[in-house]
């Protein structure tokens, strides 16, 4: 922070001190209104929701519990006041639940479907209550004594009517004592059905226990008495049967009715109204109240219900609005502070880093002043107007500093001139000398009598402060000269027969200005006399003379020496030049064997002695090319031999070469005829097959007639059968004549006779039909054997064919193997007459070849001979050296070029030749 | 029908040879069963007739092959060879039935051929042998010598069970 700081200027310093604190200020409004925004939400969450709910929750949780009190009120007391009271509860529980029912759409999903499921339960609940209002104060509210008005009563009434129509009806009657026990039986019966009846309605409305003792005893009492009154109705009169008859009915009708009112009033079901509230209202109730207080704890009491979350969410609504406010109060407090510490830290800051660097600056320009440049200044690097202060500071101690500098070098500069050899004279932009440094003013001195022969005003003496223009005769030309003057310019002058040499340069000032201008002077006078000589002397080397000398009188110090100097090169040079030609000269006659004697140094000797090792060089090289000629020559001879060999042999091969095409011919036309015959015996197949083809359709028509043969066969079978069965009738026909023949007795004698020809007619007509029978199935069986046969040639003839177009298969590819076979054999005679022809450019090719050797030869002679001109020292060539030829062949080669040959025997003519070729040397066969 | 079980030889017996008119011969008609040959008296023979397809009638003996119609009247018919333990006879369009009258009753014989009609002397007609079963060959009347060989000459009335006549004559009936 405080590096950041340091490097920003005051303004912006200021502005981030107070920029910072009024930061914090919308940071806190903001922060402020979002609370407060939260709060509120919360607030009216719950002055709109939560509070109403949770009220009417508890509103509805009492109402229920009113409505079950006021309903048990009625019960208890079923009065008007009673009911109107229930009535009042009902109505305000309705109007809660259709108050609630408004509020139930700013629950959440899960409370509004379980509100839903409420709203039908409270539907039920008050209906409940309806039905046991209904019933309240009605006989239906008492089972028991419905039953006991409706079925009891009537009867009991009716026994009590006609024992006392009985009663009555004794005391008509005279008094006996069987009268008086019988008035007594039915007095008790009387009696005791009273007593019966009126604990039993007791006993029905008090549920005492001992009551319903009391009408058992009673009932027991009846049934007993009933029983001996049963007994004595024997002398009962009518009216007392018919009553008694009566009462019986109304007995027996009767006898059942208390069980089943004890059992209805022991049912838990005797009191209907408190018995549906317990049953059906009361479960209702718990089921809401479970869902508004919650369901009853461990403890006894209601907890966890919709009330009581809306209550903990009323309350923690509450508490997250307290927080949120709490919060917001710490928060600005927060803030406060924060701005606080910012404001104070960062004024105290920014006046620390304004005020610091500023002390110390004004002590550093203090001493700056005071001479001191070596003083170093801070705070160059903090930014702002405190840095720019430093930096301006720094260059100026910079700037000063370079000032002290320069000074002194100028000085020294000065002095060093003035010790200087070279001769130095500075001029001003007005060409008026400023300096002149000792030598100048010397040589001045020396050649002032000679510039005095031009220059009559010139004076050694008088050069500081006059103007350059005393060293011109035109000095407006220097002048422009020396004004255009930007860089070195060289020249000469020559005044008084003395030649200056002069080096003008500008000065110039760091920006480039023209300061002034300075010229080095030299006297050239000697030296250009002396550089004349040489030069001369140069040229004439040049030209390849080296007698020319410089000469050495007048001269001394240097040029006498370089005299000297230039004379001895020439003279080394000319005496080596002249050596090296006379040893070249003895090479090109030829010589090899002379060498340069002299002692030299240096390049000379290296030159001497190259030309010595070339001598010595070329004396071996001519040597081994003398002992290589040689080698060519023997080696041409083998190739001769050879070449005559080669001939032989073409010669030979061509010969073969005929006997073969020869037989290829006749085997060419072997072969064409077997192609011939194989086409012959391939149409004779086609035409057998033919025949056995036809051969076979007949076989086919033979086996068709056959088989109408047989037919036939089975046709006459079929009227033999006939006839045999016409034979079998007549014979039965004849039997029966006969017997009716024999039963007429004398008369039937004749017809007898008949009957009995007649019989023997049948009998031979089926015998003869037997015998055709016989004869057909002979024929046929011959018919099945022929047919078998026909059959059997039928298969005979097929595989003829097929043989037959197997063997034309056969042929066909013997057929097609013999034209393939005479078109190897043609191919094969052209690549006999290929080879032929190769044969005779072989033959030619072994000709040329001939030729080459001769010519070889004659080359290799004529080399032999050419080497001679060079005269080796014995000593090294001596042992190489071979006889020479007798005779140069050389002229003999042309005429025996090689000939083309054409026609029968190339090869024959060709050996002759090669023959005739060499034969004529006898000296080469014996070489 | 008892009655005629129990007087079975009121009748002339028809087996019997019977005397031609001029005293010494007798006309016979063989037949084949198997391949013995057999013959019975002209004189008892109503017709021959070529096989027809008989109607068998429930609960008779094997050899009783049924009833036939000739030309309405229901004959019961015999198979002969099935008679003479011979087993059923396999009929084929050439066997032939000998439809014959024994006491009064008229039958039909399935017989294999009917061979010829012979007309004979009595001195060719011999009796027949002693035999140790004389059951087995109660049917037989006699034998006639014809050149070689013999014909065995039925008795049609011994042939047949009274009672298979009666049933013969209960079923014509």
């Amino acid at each position: 922070m405080s590096i950041k700081l340091s490097k920003m200027n005051i303004n912006k310093r200021l502005a981030l001190g107070f920029g910072a604190v009024g930061l914090l200020l919308p940071v806190a409004v903001v922060f402020s209104i979002m609370q407060s925004k939260s709060i509120e939400h919360d607030v009216g969450d719950i002055a709109d929701v939560r509070a109403p709910v949770t009220l009417a929750s508890a509103q509805l949780s009492e109402d229920v519990h009113g409505t079950v009190a006021a309903l048990r009120g009625v019960i208890l007391t079923p009065g008007k006041e009673a009911r109107h009271e229930h009535e009042i509860a009902l109505a305000s529980l309705e109007h809660h639940v259709e108050k609630f029912h408004k509020y139930a759409e700013l629950l959440s999903a899960k409370d509004q479907k379980q509100w839903a499921e409420l709203e039908h339960t409270f539907e039920e609940f008050i209906s409940a209550q309806s039905h046991v209002t209904e019933i309240i104060g009605t006989p239906e509210a008492y089972p028991a004594l419905k039953f006991l008005n409706e079925e009891a009563t009537p009867r009991s009434d009716e026994m009590i009517s006609q024992i006392t129509a009985m009663i009555e009806e004794e005391q008509k009657l005279g008094a006996t004592p069987e009268r008086k026990a019988l008035l007594k039986v039915m007095a008790d019966v009387r009696g005791n059905l009273v007593m019966s009846v009126a604990n039993l309605r007791l006993y029905l409305n008090t549920g005492d226990e001992a009551v319903k003792g009391a009408f058992e005893k009673h009932w027991a009492v009846l049934t007993d008495r009933y029983g001996s009154l049963k007994r004595r109705a024997g002398i009962l009169n009518a009216t007392q049967s018919a009553a008694f008859s009566k009462f019986e009915q109304a007995y027996d009708g009767f006898k059942s009715i208390p069980a089943e009112l004890f059992a209805l009033r022991e049912a838990p079901s005797w009191n209907l109204a408190a018995y549906r509230t317990n049953s059906e209202v009361i479960p209702l109730e718990s089921q809401i109240l479970d869902f508004i207080d919650g369901k009853v704890g461990a403890d006894g009491e209601r907890a966890g219900g919709f009330k009581h979350v809306q209550e903990e969410t009323l309350i923690s609504e509450a508490n997250h609005a307290y927080s949120a406010l709490e919060n917001m109060i710490f928060l600005m407090l927060g803030l406060l502070a924060a701005g606080l510490v910012i404001g104070t830290g960062l004024s105290f800051l920014i006046a620390r880093g304004i005020s610091g660097p500023l002390m110390r600056l004004s002590e550093q320009i203090g001493k700056i002043a005071d001479g001191s440049l070596d003083v170093t200044v801070t705070d160059t690097d903090s930014g702002g107007e405190i840095g720019q202060m430093a930096n301006s500071l720094e260059r100026l101690r910079n700037e000063l500093q370079k000032a002290d500098q320069s000074a002194r070098e100028n000085l020294r500069i000065r002095v060093a001139l003035d010790g200087c050899t070279t001769n130095v004279m500075v001029a001003d932009n007005d060409f008026n000398i400023v300096y002149l440094n000792d030598s100048v003013t010397e040589m001045m001195q020396e050649a002032e009598a000679d510039l005095r022969k031009e220059l009559s005003a010139f004076d050694s003496k008088k050069l500081l402060g006059a103007n350059i223009d005393v060293f011109h005769k035109n000095p407006a030309h220097q002048r422009g000269m020396l004004e255009r003057l930007s860089s070195t310019y060289k020249t000469s002058i020559t005044v008084g027969g003395r030649i200056f040499d002069l080096i003008a340069n500008p000065v110039l000032d760091e920006e480039g200005n023209r300061l002034g201008s300075i010229v080095e002077w030299n006297d050239a006078t000697l030296e250009r006399a002396v550089e004349d000589e040489v030069d001369t002397m140069v040229n004439a080397a040049v030209n390849g003379n080296f007698a020319e000398r410089i000469p050495l009188e007048g001269k001394h110090g240097f040029m006498r020496n370089l005299a000297e100097a230039m004379n001895r090169l020439c003279e080394t040079t000319g005496k080596a030049l002249d050596d090296v030609g006379a040893n070249l000269g003895s090479l090109a006659e030829g010589d090899l064997n002379t060498r340069v004697t002299n002692s030299y140094a240096g390049s000379f000797d290296d030159l001497k002695n190259k030309l010595n090792d070339t001598a010595g060089r070329l004396g071996e090289i001519v040597t081994e090319v003398v002992v290589s000629a040689n080698e060519v020559r023997s080696a041409s001879a083998e190739i001769t031999t050879g070449t005559n060999d080669l001939s032989q042999r073409t010669e030979q091969q061509a010969s073969n070469l005929e006997e073969t095409a020869a037989s290829m011919e006749e085997m060419a036309s072997t072969i064409k005829q077997n192609a011939d015959n194989a086409q012959q015996a391939n149409q004779l197949a086609v035409s057998a097959r033919t025949v056995a083809s036809d051969g076979g359709e007949v076989v086919g028509k033979a086996v068709t007639a056959m088989s109408e043969i047989e037919a036939s066969s089975q046709k006459i079978s079929d009227i033999t059968g006939v006839i045999d069965e016409i034979a079998f009738q007549t014979n039965l026909l004849a039997l029966n004549a006969a017997v009716e023949a024999a039963r007429a007795g004398d008369a039937g004698k004749g017809f007898a006779v008949v009957a009995s020809e007649v019989r023997s007619l049948a009998q031979r007509s089926s015998e003869a039909a037997k015998d055709i029978k016989s004869l057909i199935v002979e024929s046929g069986s011959q018919v099945k054997d022929g047919v078998t046969l026909v059959n059997d040639a039928g298969k005979s003839l097929t595989e003829i064919v097929d043989s037959v177009k197997r063997v034309t298969d056969i042929v066909s590819e013997i057929a097609a193997a013999s034209t393939e076979q005479s078109t190897g054999v043609e191919e094969i005679n052209k690549a006999i007459s290929q080879m032929d022809e190769m044969t005779q450019q072989n033959s030619a090719l072994v000709q040329e070849n001939a030729a080459a050797c001769r010519l070889l030869q004659d080359q290799a002679g004529n080399m032999h001979e050419r080497m001679s001109f060079f005269e080796v020292d014995s000593a090294t060539s001596g042992a190489a050296a071979s006889p020479k030829p007798k005779r140069r062949v050389a002229s003999a080669a042309p005429k025996q070029q090689m000939r083309k040959v054409a026609g029968g025997a190339p090869v024959a003519s060709m050996q002759a030749e090669i023959h005739d070729a060499f034969d004529g040397d006898d000296e080469w066969k014996e070489f | 029908m008892n009655d005629h079980v129990e007087s079975p030889e009121q009748e002339e017996i028809s087996g019997e040879p019977s005397s031609a008119q001029n005293g010494n011969f007798h006309q016979f008609i063989s037949f084949k069963v198997g391949n013995e040959e057999f013959a019975i008296d002209i004189m008892a023979v109503r017709e021959i007739k070529g096989w027809t397809e008989t109607a068998p009638l429930p609960n008779q003996p094997d050899y009783n092959l049924g009833v036939l119609n000739l030309r309405g009247t229901i004959v019961p018919t015999f198979d002969l060879g099935c008679r003479f333990g011979m087993g059923r006879t396999e009929t084929t369009p050439y066997h032939v039935f000998i439809i014959a009258t024994v006491q009064e009753r008229t039958i039909g014989l399935l017989v294999d051929a009917v061979s010829d009609i012979l007309t004979v002397n009595d001195d060719q007609i011999r009796p027949v042998p002693d035999m140790e079963r004389m059951t087995a060959a109660e049917f037989l009347s006699g034998i006639i010598t014809v050149e070689e060989s013999m014909v065995v000459l039925l008795s049609l009335e011994k042939l047949f069970h009274t009672g298979d006549l009666a049933n013969a004559a209960e079923i014509a009936a």
